[in-house]
């Protein structure tokens, strides 16, 4: 299941100092260690993104310390709950799942060549270059990769030329604000993704 | 060297720069995403006319370690 929260501009500050107390310390801390308002506020979010997946999904209302692995993939210690989560300037998305799972969500920006040609492959940048929309096909391909980065538990250490985006079961959406596109990795089949997960995200009522 | 690096952090992310010191991480501390390292590890290349390799983004975890990288890649 994905819950994804894309009111950034709702989201008020009262709201958020209120958030901000109910965590756990050691999530406040990392919160509050970003330098920007904003950022500490997707974290903030994130967090009870996740909180309110694992009580919705699994019934479970303390969250355990989150234990990371050496390139920085959370996970949930004794616990056979997967997660991921994922912010961009618009929007935070969490998944949860019984399965190994990556989610990305990106905003749609103007393409950049440069990027493009660092982080794809050259059947991918001959698609590109014949595209109409660049920009969306860029972040699709983009949302795609990190989410398999994220699946493998790898981040920025599986350079994303060197993944193949066909060779995973993945599914990429764009969110309906237009302004989103949203992926998920996982070892299960993309279509059911899109039964049990996409279809069913929602913007999250967090208040 | 880190005052220049600094500057372009701070342009790209439009935190004030006296809040940005060589110990940040990008990721935890000023807010990056993957998208941005990358884009930014571009901005450095054009900059300080260097190259850098796929594999070594990874290492690019806080400013000194930029820094450390472009004086090093700089010498080459």
């Amino acid at each position: 299941m994905v819950y994804i929260f894309d009111r950034l501009d709702q989201y008020t500050n009262e709201l958020y100092e209120k958030h901000l107390s109910s965590l756990p310390i050691w999530r406040r801390e990392k919160a509050l260690q970003y330098k920007k308002l904003d950022d500490r506020k997707r974290s903030v979010l994130a967090f009870v993104l996740l909180q309110r997946a694992l009580r919705e999904e699994y019934g479970i209302t303390e969250i355990p310390e989150f234990v990371y692995n050496e390139f920085g993939k959370p996970s949930l210690p004794n616990l056979p709950i997967y997660f991921s989560l994922s912010h961009c300037n618009d929007a935070v998305a969490c998944a949860v799942s019984d399965h190994n799972i990556g989610i990305d969500v990106e905003s749609i920006v103007p393409y950049n060549p440069d990027v493009a040609r660092r982080v794809c492959t050259a059947d991918e940048l001959k698609m590109l270059g014949q595209s109409s929309n660049k920009n969306v096909e860029f972040i699709k391909l983009w949302t795609a990769k990190e989410a398999i980065s994220k699946y493998e538990g790898m981040g920025l250490s599986l350079p994303f030329a060197e993944i193949d985006v066909s060779k995973y079961a993945v599914h990429t959406n764009m969110f309906k604000s237009k302004k989103l596109v949203l992926s998920i990795a996982s070892d299960r089949d993309s279509k059911i993704f899109s039964q049990n997960l996409l279809t069913n995200s929602f913007d999250c009522d967090i208040m | 060297m880190l005052n220049k690096v600094i500057s372009i952090i701070s342009e790209y992310q439009d935190i004030p720069a006296d809040t940005i010191h060589v110990d940040s991480h990008l990721v935890n501390d000023l807010g990056f995403t993957s998208y941005d390292v990358v884009s930014l590890v571009g901005k450095f290349e054009d900059e300080f006319d260097i190259e850098v390799p796929d594999r070594k983004i990874k290492l690019m975890k806080t400013v000194d370690d930029i820094v450390k990288f472009i004086e090093a890649a700089m010498e080459e």
